[in-house]
């Protein structure tokens, strides 16, 4: 079939071709796309409020999911990381044992890190006050072997240096814990989480 | 229609027989994957570039002769599908993933919850949109510019190939990040299927613009076609979401279900676009 409406192709180059070129049609799918742009400005840096049990609220990345957690316990993740090690923010709950002096807050804490983590290297500590409650902020480095697992003891994987920062909170006995840990590398890329999720953390007032 | 084009006689090509051979090639594909996956017991696991390549070529190359088939009056050059095939592959395919997963950053803000609010925009405003638009530049402003595009199939033909090259390229990083073989293999002859089809509807509409009479409304059918393959895909990509979300707790076989079915339902449409389109072909009474 001869094309009816069609000039015969001349060699005139691409703005001969795209004078001819049903340009509406690709600002069409260039004006969806800018549609998409606005939802995603939108959502990119979205924030939600996540409670805890003990009165206590913070500000996650919108799209981190819950994770199922011993109770008395928070585990927030970004899963879509392609990374082994995904970014966390937990929240714990414990007991202080009997005896324990509030003075001793910096030195419990950083102490209870060292027992558990491997290599932890602490980077910055700070006292802070919260809700007109004691706290201190410990920033901190370690190593984590992503591929361990209990049950396996043959199971392993390459080891992850991780950046972590820990907010802990004097409640009356008990002592609240946030924790922010990233990848050295998605520390790196995004280096204000931790500072933005501890900022939000917010206290309920003395009951 | 080119001197070239004249001079090749119109021929009537037999398509059942071969066109069922074909699928049953695909079934011995899909069952070939799953015996060595059942044979070497393998689970999840990145597949080397050869296999890789094996993996989604074949589906790729199935239907690939499978659409050009279709086109039983006028057979296209085959230089000129397989050009389509390659630039849908090299052009179109590296574009729209660089505006979907760099530009828009997509993973990033769409969550994890299936049919959530952001999810459902990103797939038709981004996904879809960036998809669709790279296949429908790639075959506008090239093959549709020819001489060789000469009858409304044709927009078919060539815009299913672009799908299917497209198709190939996105299959081929799929398959390279690990995957259960059978799943795996599933996946790629459905996604392949699917954007071959999602192109064939913008290669209907480009058919029909492109001997539209003037004054017509051309722009409106473009349109028109650029808008439902967009929706298809959207749609598509909510449905496969699924099966290839990462370090989730996946029932692939539900997602490939859905998308299956799905993609055959689009395959259905585009072979009655197809018939419809040879009904009026030239070449027929040639």
């Amino acid at each position: 079939m001869p094309a009816t409406t069609e000039h015969r192709q001349r060699d005139e180059g691409i703005g001969g071709v795209l004078r001819r070129g049903d340009l509406l049609v690709p600002a069409l799918g260039l004006l969806i796309l800018c549609g998409g742009w606005l939802v995603r400005s939108g959502q990119i840096d979205r924030t939600t409020e996540r409670r805890f049990d003990g009165g206590l609220s913070l500000r996650a990345p919108a799209s981190w999911i819950s994770l199922p957690a011993a109770r008395g316990r928070l585990v927030l993740t970004d899963v879509v990381v392609p990374d082994t090690f995904k970014p966390r923010i937990s929240v714990a709950d414990e007991r202080l044992p009997a005896g324990f002096q509030p003075a001793e807050l910096r030195g419990y804490v950083e102490l209870n890190l060292q027992r558990r983590l491997e290599l932890f290297h602490l980077v910055a500590a700070k006292q802070t006050k919260l809700a007109g409650r004691r706290a201190v902020r410990l920033d901190y480095a370690y190593a984590v072997n992503p591929g361990a697992r209990a049950d396996d003891p043959a199971a392993t994987d390459v080891p992850v240096a991780v950046r972590a920062s820990t907010l802990a909170v004097l409640v009356g006995e008990r002592l609240l814990r946030v924790q922010v840990k990233q990848s050295v590398a998605q520390h790196r890329a995004e280096p204000g989480l931790a500072d933005a999720v501890l900022g939000s953390v917010r206290l309920e007032a003395r009951r | 229609m080119s001197e070239q084009a004249q001079d090749r006689k119109p021929a009537t090509r037999r398509v059942l027989w071969p066109q069922l051979v074909l699928l049953l090639g695909l079934l011995a594909y899909v069952g070939a994957a799953h015996a060595i996956q059942r044979v070497w017991d393998l689970g999840p696991r990145p597949v080397g570039t050869l296999p890789a390549l094996a993996l989604v070529l074949v589906p790729a190359a199935i239907w690939l002769v499978y659409f050009y088939l279709l086109d039983r009056y006028e057979p296209e050059p085959t230089h000129y599908v397989l050009s389509m095939f390659l630039l849908g592959a090299l052009v179109a395919a590296p574009i729209a993933s660089w505006v979907i997963n760099d530009l828009f950053t997509v993973e990033a803000w769409i969550g994890v919850t299936p049919f959530s609010g952001e999810r459902i925009a990103a797939s038709f405003l981004v996904v879809g949109a960036a998809q669709e638009l790279c296949k429908y530049v790639v075959v506008r402003y090239t093959v549709y510019l020819s001489d060789e595009f000469d009858e409304p199939a044709d927009g078919i033909v060539y815009s299913t190939a672009t799908g299917i090259g497209f198709a190939t390229a996105l299959n081929l990083r799929y398959v390279s990040s690990g995957v259960l073989l059978t799943v795996g293999a599933l996946n790629v002859t459905i996604s392949t299927l699917a954007h071959a089809c999602f192109a064939g509807v913008v290669g209907y509409a480009l058919g029909l613009a492109k001997f539209t009479p003037r004054g017509g409304p051309r722009q409106l059918r473009l349109a028109l076609g650029l808008l439902c393959a967009i929706g298809l895909n959207g749609t598509f990509f909510l449905l496969q979401d699924l099966v290839v979300r990462p370090g989730m707790d996946l029932r692939p076989w539900r997602g490939l279900l859905l998308s299956g079915l799905f993609a055959l339902a689009v395959f259905g449409v585009i072979s009655l676009l197809m018939r419809r389109t040879l009904r009026a072909s030239p070449a027929r009474e040639g």
